[in-house]
């Protein structure tokens, strides 16, 4: 925590002052914000003034480097709620891994928008990927009952004609037939 | 800046709910201070979490050692917000 400072009461002011002009600020020097400081009628040396703001910037840091990592697990979380209670099990070291690499770019502060949406991308590619090959495994699944299901028919219908031509081969008596029937259809 | 360091661990595995692995745990420290720390520094001041029973460590064949807030550590990790 920062030791308290005269300059506490101009801390707007100044951040907006001293921010250079990429990060949204003026980016006026030292000596010019002392300058503008009179003006609010508080006096301050350059060094005062210097190590305020050093002390100001490493707090900043610190608040930027902890909003980056919760961002990159607010990712993780709702890469984690998209996927579901129960993800594929061949997905999870594919899902630990992009949640690693999503942390990693986090504590780096490299996670803009644009590899965000690369992540996005990458993640709904594997999960349609993972829908498609769910999808292909019930139509093979479908499709190896409707072919035992033909065979089955095949048999009956074999079975049928075998019959059929049992029941019209004169040579055999009554008795023979019988028998002949049990024995085609497994019965006793 | 022992302390420091100590604080920075504790604020960076709440911040990424609970859970960091160690290279990124290690990043983000180093990131996170002002001034340069070796990598032994780091590893005497996670060392100290774990002794005091403030974050717990995990092996994982995939991404190494992952360090974790314990419960103790959570609440000293929000006193500190």
């Amino acid at each position: 925590m920062k030791p308290k400072s005269k300059l506490d009461a101009h801390a707007t002011k100044l951040r907006e002052w001293l921010r250079s002009k990429k990060d949204g600020g003026e980016g006026i020097t030292l000596g010019q914000a002392r300058e503008r400081l009179r003006e609010f009628e508080c006096s301050a040396s350059l060094d005062t003034l210097s190590r305020w703001w050093r002390q100001e910037q490493k707090e900043q840091g610190e608040k930027t480097l902890l909003a980056d990592i919760a961002s990159g697990a607010k990712f993780n979380r709702d890469l984690e709620s998209t996927l579901g209670q129960n993800p594929p099990p061949e997905l999870l070291t594919l899902i630990q891994l992009i949640k690693t690499l999503i942390a990693g770019l986090a504590v780096k502060g490299d996670l803009d928008a644009d590899t965000l949406r690369l992540v996005q991308s990458l993640t709904g590619l594997v999960l349609e990927h993972d829908k498609s090959r769910a999808n292909y495994e019930l139509k093979k699944a479908d499709l190896d009952l409707k072919e035992r299901r033909v065979t089955l028919l095949e048999q009956k219908a074999a079975q049928f004609d075998q019959a059929k031509s049992i029941l019209q081969d004169g040579a055999l008596t009554e008795e023979d037939k019988k028998l002949r029937m049990h024995e085609l259809f497994g019965l006793q | 800046m022992k302390e420091q360091i100590r604080q920075l661990i504790l604020k960076c595995l709440l911040a990424a709910d609970g859970i960091m692995t160690e290279p990124n745990l290690r990043t983000a420290i180093r990131r996170g201070l002002s001034a340069t720390v070796t990598e032994a520094d780091l590893t005497i001041h996670i060392q100290w979490c774990e002794r005091e029973q403030l974050i717990i460590g995990t092996a994982d064949g995939l991404v190494g050692t992952t360090w974790a807030l314990t419960t103790q550590g959570r609440l000293k990790a929000a006193q500190l917000q």
